[in-house]
């Protein structure tokens, strides 16, 4: 018995240093992950680019890769795009509130997106650059929509974002997309490609394929945000982003009665002080050489909607 | 609770530790309460199925105990097949039997209306009650004694480490180690820590990476064609490996540091050089299983030809309905049926081909081709297996080479470097397996100074950490 506790001893010893050995390596690539791929991330280059910014940004763009990829900020001063990609209301709720706390900023009006798959189930995926978002502090709240995750595990992907992201540090050499005030410029030519259908029916897909197309906490969500831009004084702007006929096709599919879906959140910003809509999801049927992709506008197509918005509002 | 969960990170070392802690007579309390809170975390309510099937199966193994005469065993044997498999035909084919019904009732024009189920397929409920089945008909043939303790009959049916996804154990094999005492014994343990980081391994790096193409493509057939369906196709074929193994070897290797010897439930499928070969090495579990109880009992290979043939192709499409309620799955195990069938029918045409091509003199050249040829068969199956519906199915098939030729698109969805990574994790693990086929690698590495070990090892540890998907993805099987 004594030759086994021995034994034991021994073997639990090793196994200890094993996983201290790993933990260390571990925590060395993670240091890796954070100077060298979290500052390239386009959610840190946004981030320093805003701080840069600060005092001189009343108007602000935010929400997700239609916001960041469709508005160019160097056609309206004092505005800064803040989306970013795969941004959620709950998510935009937070940073917006966050940054109404700063005693530097005078926001006077934000941008948002009102699109088909806004309020998509595949828009909560809030474990996904936790280590971004967990600067926002809403873990209390994320659990609503991951209740299998547990605090610890959050916890966990906020301190080592490395986790799983291994790739990224390959990545990280392949951005080559600007980012001018956190702006994203994307390239590309929608109208050149030749299997525009597919291309939509697969980016519709990703959105809104196998989700619940109205998400309950991404509409509370965005009852909160009307109520805090009310609270603050503050315009907001929901713009339904300009697609391609292709995506607005495929999406629309997968939503059915679009007006019907529409309804209940346009009756509240109409009920909302100082909050409008736009419908320009068809302004660029027609000019499909403005689109990146299927539903992106790209450089050029992110500049004229801005001035056609800026024509409207600003 | 998934072996893939920080939460099962949490929980294993504490049922580990209690579980050395205990003395033997008292273990049998801690893994059933442990088995019975990791079956909980799921979905409390259907622990009550397990208890059902555990109560009834005890009671009719000690009544088939007290019988000499099969006759006299009978009913009792009856009573476990019809509350066994009630329970599995009311969870798991209800739905998909009314639903086939309804289908030919609407199709002569009758007006009735089938019922439907709203319920949740419990998960592993294929996995414990053919577990628990295997108990009664061995009982029943006179081969196992019935187990007296009840407790410890509890501990066999819903033992954590196999309970939601196998290996399928038999009773004569698990059911006496746990009136073994099983002293903390630091090889069974290291080599149980390697088998669950293999698993780790293939079902977070490998398997769960290949799902990023193969739930996008899959999830949305009708827009794809041509790369993207062929590369999904083979991705999934190492999917469903690394998923299942990776499972398996964590099972195994979990059974194994708490001293439980498990059966293998894997050997390298892919480098089978048939399908027969194929079916001795992968699930085996399960092959075995219906072997044992399902084609030997209608008379196996020991009848005339067409009924063989009957017996063959029957035990293939139950196996194949065994994994799902769905079309796709009986046409899946009805493939591999055929398969077989015609390697049978064709071996002496096969064999004269051999001969005529001179493939005799040159045999690893052989062995490559009927490796590849075996693999090709089973990942044309798996398509069946993985689609949706048969007509999604048949799309892949008559799709899946047009257009070949328009770019490499099928490799970059979700990531170019997703893609390689995938496959050149799949490519080291065939080397591994290449080279268990002549020597056990872990056997190997053993008799290596720990200046090569902990490498190895360390390595392996970090891949995953740093490669592996950490989103705590369902396994394949726990929905069967």
């Amino acid at each position: 018995m004594s030759r086994l506790s021995q034994d034991g001893t021994r073997f639990l010893r090793r196994g200890l240093f094993f996983a201290l050995v790993v933990a260390a390596l571990l925590l060395v690539a993670n240091a890796a992950y954070l100077a060298i791929v979290a500052p390239q991330s386009v959610f840190e280059l946004t981030e320093q680019q805003f701080s840069q910014q600060v005092p001189d940004v009343r108007l602000l763009f935010m929400g997700d890769s239609h916001v960041k990829d469709g508005l160019d900020p160097r056609v309206i001063p004092e505005s800064f795009n803040f989306a970013s990609p795969g941004e959620n209301y709950l998510q935009t709720y937070w940073k917006l509130r966050h940054l109404l706390e700063r005693e530097d900023l005078d926001i006077q009006a934000v941008v948002l997106p009102l699109d088909l798959h806004s309020f998509s189930s595949t828009r909560t995926d809030q474990e996904a650059y936790y280590w971004y978002w967990s600067r926002y502090d809403f873990s209390g709240e994320i659990r609503r929509s991951i209740p299998e995750v547990s605090p610890l595990a959050l916890r966990i992907t906020a301190l080592l974002p490395v986790l799983g992201n291994g790739l990224e540090f390959v990545r990280v050499n392949w951005r080559h997309s600007e980012l001018i005030r956190g702006f994203q410029v994307l390239r590309g030519d929608f109208g050149q490609l030749p299997d525009k259908a597919e291309i939509a029916e697969r980016q519709a897909a990703e959105h809104l394929g196998d989700a619940t197309v109205r998400e309950p906490l991404l509409l509370e969500s965005f009852a909160r945000l009307l109520e805090l831009a009310a609270d603050n004084d503050i315009t907001l702007v929901f713009v339904r982003f300009p697609v391609s006929p292709q995506y607005n096709a495929a999406a629309s599919a997968y939503i059915g009665d679009v007006d019907a879906f529409y309804e209940p959140m346009l009756e509240l910003i109409e009920g909302t002080p100082n909050a409008t809509f736009l419908d320009a999801h068809a302004l660029y049927f027609e000019s499909l050489e403005l689109f990146s992709n299927s539903e992106h506008l790209n450089g050029p197509g992110a500049e004229a909607f801005t001035r056609y918005l800026a024509e409207r509002f600003f | 609770m998934l072996f893939n969960s920080l939460q099962f990170l949490i929980f294993f070392p504490i049922v580990v530790a209690l579980y050395y802690g205990l003395p033997q007579r008292r273990r049998w309390v801690l893994l059933l309460a442990a088995s019975y809170y990791f079956y909980m975390s799921w979905k409390p309510e259907y622990v009550v199925l397990i208890m059902i099937s555990t109560a009834v199966d005890y009671v009719a193994g000690r009544r088939m105990g007290l019988l000499k005469e099969r006759s006299q065993r009978r009913k009792y044997l009856v009573l476990s097949l019809v509350s066994n498999l009630g329970l599995l035909f009311a969870f798991k084919y209800f739905n998909f039997f009314s639903a086939s019904v309804q289908v030919f009732f609407d199709a002569i024009s009758l007006p009735v209306e089938l019922p439907v189920l709203n319920v949740l397929l419990p998960v592993g409920i294929s996995f414990y009650t053919f577990q628990t089945l295997s108990y009664t008909i061995d009982v029943y043939r006179g081969r196992i004694e019935p187990e007296k303790h009840l407790g410890i009959f509890a501990v066999y049916v819903a033992f954590f480490p196999q309970l939601v996804a196998g290996p399928i154990e038999r009773a004569g094999h698990l059911l006496p180690q746990f009136f073994d005492e099983h002293r903390f014994d630091p090889r069974a343990v290291a080599a149980g820590l390697k088998l669950m980081l293999w698993g780790y391994f293939l079902k977070m790096v490998i398997a769960d990476r290949a799902a990023i193409v193969v739930d996008q493509v899959y999830g949305n057939l009708s827009s794809y064609t041509g790369m993207p369906l062929l590369v999904a196709t083979y991705l999934f074929s190492f999917q469903i490996y690394c998923d299942f193994a990776g499972y398996s070897f964590i099972a195994i290797g979990t059974a194994k540091i708490l001293g439980f010897d498990l059966m293998d439930n894997f050997r390298r499928p892919y480098l089978s050089q048939s399908v027969r070969e194929f079916w001795t090495r992968w699930h085996i579990s399960l092959s075995t299983w219906f072997r044992d109880y399902l084609y030997i009992p209608l008379g196996g290979n020991r009848v005339q030809a067409g009924r063989w043939a009957f017996n063959l192709m029957i035990t293939f499409i139950i196996s194949g309905l065994w994994h799902g309620a769905n079309w796709t799955f009986l046409v899946w195990g009805a493939l591999h049926g055929a398969y077989v069938l015609i390697s049978h029918l064709t071996s002496g045409l096969r064999h004269r081909t051999v001969e005529l091509l001179r493939l005799s003199k040159v045999p690893r050249v052989h062995t490559v081709l009927r490796v590849l040829f075996t693999f090709h068969l089973a990942a044309f199956a798996w398509i069946f297996f993985r689609a949706p519906s048969l007509p999604e199915a048949w799309y892949v098939v008559t799709h899946m080479f047009r257009g070949l030729g328009q770019g490499p698109y099928g490799f970059s969805i979700g990531g170019p470097d997703n893609f390689v990574l995938v496959v050149l994790a799949i490519a080291f693990m065939e080397l591994v397996h290449l080279f268990e086929e002549s020597s056990q690698m872990r056997h190997f590495l053993d008799d290596k100074p720990g200046l090569v070990r902990w490498p190895v090892y360390v390595t392996i540890a970090l891949v995953i950490l740093l490669f592996g998907i950490f989103e705590e993805t369902q396994f394949i099987y726990f929905q069967f």
